[in-house]
Parts: C-alpha cells; structure tokens; sequence
C-alpha cells in the first residue's frame, strides 16, 4: 500500500519538476554583462541621434538655401533695378531723358 | 545688359541669363528694339516708363520699353514712333494681361518672357498683314 503510493506521487510529481527544469535555469537577459561606461552611454544615447538630427536638419534645409527668395505679390522690393537690353550708360542716358519725348503707345496694367 | 549690383540680386544668373535672351531673339526676330526695366517706380509709372524710354537714345523710335515694378505691382508697356506702328495699343494690352496673370502667381521671369514673345510674335504679325495689305 505505501510502494503504491509512493509510486503515485513520484509518477505525478516527476514529469512536472522535469518540464520545470527549463524554467528554473537562468535566463540570458537575467545575466547582467559588463558596464558601457559613461563614455559609451553619451555616444550611443546623445551623440549619435543628434548627429543623426543634424544631418536630417541639414539636407532638409539645403534646397531653400541654395534657392533665391521667389518673388511674392504685395511684399516690398529692395533689389536695385535691373535693366535688360537698356543703353550702355543708364545714368547719362537718363539724365536727358524726358518723358513724352518719344512714347507714342502702348498698354499699362496691374497685378 | 543688366545694371546695378548689391542689396541681393532678384534674379539668379540662370535666370538674367534667360530674360537677355528672350530680349534679344525678340529684337532679333521683330526687329524692333526690346528693352525691359525691372525696379522701383519713381514718380508716375507712365512719365517714368516714358523717361526710360526715352532714354534708348537713337533706338527709341523702333523701341518697346516693358516697365515691371514688382514692388508696386504695376506694368507700363510704352512704344516708339515706329514700334507703335507695328505694335498695336491692343496687342501691347494683351501681352501685358498675359504677364501680369504670371507676375500674380509670383512667377517674375516666366512673365517677362511669355510678354516678350507675346509681343514680338504681335509686331511680326502686323508687319506681314502690312505687307501682304499693300
């Protein structure tokens, strides 16, 4: 009666403890490994995402900088004039210039 | 020729580069003498436009002066004695609607260009309607 009954716990109780045994070993990330260091924990946590943020900052700003300001309806000018296919002189030649003298037509418009 | 340096130029070289073009093969092909002034107004827009025109000396006469004053959003289109003849008040308005339309959409030099062809193609339009009329 006593072999019998050992025999029934050992049988119930055995499979269970030899599923567990994986279960009672150490797991990989439970190991604690060696220390980065101060140095190593700036680089990688502060150093490299903010490399990373400028170099995204920098490519994201390159192609307004290299553009000129466009030009924008109701915004003041300040650039000099530009004069296209004008005399060779503007400023002698404008100084006797008077208006009427040769104007004959043409249209005048607004935007 | 474009004058005047500093203060930021408005135009990228690309782009004087594209605007003397456009005004010499409209000369070239109309042959009248094309002249465009992009800056301030001083004074009216109409006697300043003129004094500018006046000022192309001998080349006046077949001369068409576009005024463009991004700053006061105003266009003055003024022709000569002979360039009159050969542009009408009508064909200079319409060129000029035409710019202005690009200028509102803030595109300065696409207006420049699509007047002065707009212009130069009217002139030598007129001239063979001239010619085949006689």
């Amino acid at each position: 009666m006593t072999r019998r009954i050992i025999t029934l716990v050992v049988g119930a109780v055995a499979p269970i403890l030899v599923a567990a045994g994986p279960a009672l070993a150490l797991d990989d990330g439970e190991v604690p490994g060696k220390s980065l260091g101060t140095g190593l924990v700036i680089a990688i946590y502060v150093l490299i995402p903010l490399g990373a943020f400028l170099v995204i900052a920098f490519f994201s700003a390159l192609p307004s900088a290299l553009r000129r300001p466009r030009y924008r309806p109701g915004r003041a000018w300040k650039h000099d004039p530009l004069w296209f296919c004008g005399p060779d002189d503007p400023v002698s030649a404008l100084s006797s210039a008077r208006p009427g003298a040769t104007g004959k037509g043409g249209a005048s418009a607004e935007w | 020729m474009p004058s005047g340096k500093g203060n930021g130029e408005p135009f990228t070289d690309g782009q004087v580069r594209e605007i003397s073009r456009a005004c010499t093969t409209a000369s070239s092909e109309s042959g009248l003498h094309y002249s465009v002034y992009v800056g301030p107004v001083e004074g009216e827009i109409r006697d300043h436009a003129e004094r500018l025109h006046a000022a192309l000396g001998p080349l006046a006469s077949r001369g068409v002066l576009l005024l463009v004053a991004p700053g006061d959003r105003q266009l003055e289109v003024v022709t000569g004695k002979e360039s009159s003849r050969r542009l009408s008040d009508r064909a200079c308005a319409l060129a000029a609607l035409s710019m202005t339309t690009s200028f509102s959409g803030g595109d300065l030099v696409g207006g420049i260009v699509t007047g002065l062809r707009m212009l130069s193609e009217a002139s030598g339009r007129e001239l063979a309607s001239g010619r085949s009329s006689r």
